[in-house]
């Protein structure tokens, strides 16, 4: 099959029925990819807040497009009480409008003032944490890294060596890493 | 009453009128333009003013939107789509009619008012051509109209919109006594 004739096809098919969803659905997609991509152009706005806005309009769009579908679809099941065939397909479609209304008007403002805001605050309440691990400063190593002399704690009297001298485990190391380091 | 909203839902003039994508389009704009304010003042979390700011600015970028979709975009591609696809296709319909506007004419009217308008384009044509009603493609020129007011609103609402609105918005705002610069501006100064 041609380009050609795909297209025609597909005009025919919105020709014959023009299912409120496919407008809306194609401006959402869109306002998806943009809406960001001009809101991260922004010169005057600090980056921080670009980002943060840029993900709140992506993800109100991402609820959108689901929301105009499944809306939609729900709502032109109702044609199915139409026994008029005729009625019936008007119905559906009147139907499917109202439903990709109602999205519109309180179904995606609902949901994203439920889901929006909580996820962007979480991603963004967790980044600024990371940040302030990152910003504070590395604690103080006062702890010194030179090799510890292991020293018998108990009396030579208990451990048997009473002929050994008792400082010749101690390595020279334990001398020449001593002191103030510069 | 479930009568009554029996014959609401499966109106013809309802089923028309929802079938153009301008319609389609210009109601949905029109609730989000009412929809997003209000859920923005129902907000518990946000000061008085910054609802006000949000919301005002909300509604006045969707009805910014609109009238640039219908007044800029909208025109200009109805025009244009029907010509192109009269070029590109040797369908009768893009012959028979001129432009989209006497298609949509044709395409409302009852079937003997269709067979007239026929008989009259027919008696104005030079050569001997003649249209005759089973070879005018209304579903495919339809469709045409419909993909260009898609691809219309999708341009309009999604990117010219956008960047034409935000000189148009700000101005409006500062006269209406609510844009945020200027209330921020003598903060800035004291720092």
């Amino acid at each position: 099959m041609s380009l050609g004739t795909t297209v025609k096809n597909i005009c025919r098919s919105i020709g014959k029925d023009n299912n409120p969803a496919y407008a809306v659905v194609a401006i959402a997609t869109a306002k998806g990819i943009f809406r960001p991509l001009f809101t991260m152009m922004d010169k005057k706005e600090s980056p921080e807040t670009k980002k943060y806005a840029a993900l709140r309009e992506g993800l109100t769009e991402v609820i959108a497009i689901p929301t105009y579908l499944l809306c939609g679809t729900l709502a032109g099941k109702g044609a199915a009480l139409f026994k008029d065939p005729v009625k019936a397909k008007m119905a559906k479609h009147n139907l499917r409008f109202v439903g990709v209304c109602t999205a519109a008007l309180l179904v995606i403002p609902g949901l994203c003032s439920v889901f929006v805001k909580p996820f962007t605050d979480k991603i963004f309440h967790k980044n600024n944490k990371n940040e302030n691990v990152k910003s504070q400063p590395d604690e103080l190593n006062i702890v010194s890294k030179a090799e510890q002399t292991q020293l018998q704690k108990m009396p030579i009297t208990q451990t048997g060596h009473l002929h050994s001298y008792p400082a010749k485990n101690v390595s020279m190391t334990a001398f020449t890493n001593s002191g103030m380091r510069v | 009453m479930i009568g009554a909203v029996q014959n609401i839902i499966s109106n013809p003039t309802l089923y028309n009128m929802t079938q153009s994508t301008i319609t389609q389009i210009t109601t949905e704009t029109c609730l989000k333009a009412v929809g997003r304010p209000s859920f923005i003042l129902m907000d518990k979390d946000i000061d008085t003013q910054t609802k006000k700011y949000s919301s005002v600015k909300e509604f006045l970028y969707q009805m910014t939107c609109l009238g640039i979709y219908l007044a800029a975009v909208m025109p200009l591609l109805k025009k244009c789509s029907f010509k192109l696809a009269g070029k590109l296709s040797n369908e009768d319909v893009f012959k028979a009619f001129k432009s989209s506007g006497d298609f949509l004419k044709y395409h409302k009217m009852d079937e003997a008012g269709k067979i007239a308008k026929l008989e009259e384009i027919n008696r104005n044509l030079p050569t001997g051509d003649k249209f005759i009603k089973e070879n005018i493609d209304e579903n495919l020129a339809k469709g045409v109209v419909e993909v260009s007011s898609i691809i219309g609103s999708v341009t309009g609402l999604a990117i010219v919109a956008p960047i034409a609105s935000h000189p148009l918005i700000h101005p409006i705002m500062k006269v209406m006594g609510l844009d945020k610069k200027s209330s921020e501006k003598p903060q800035e100064v004291k720092k």
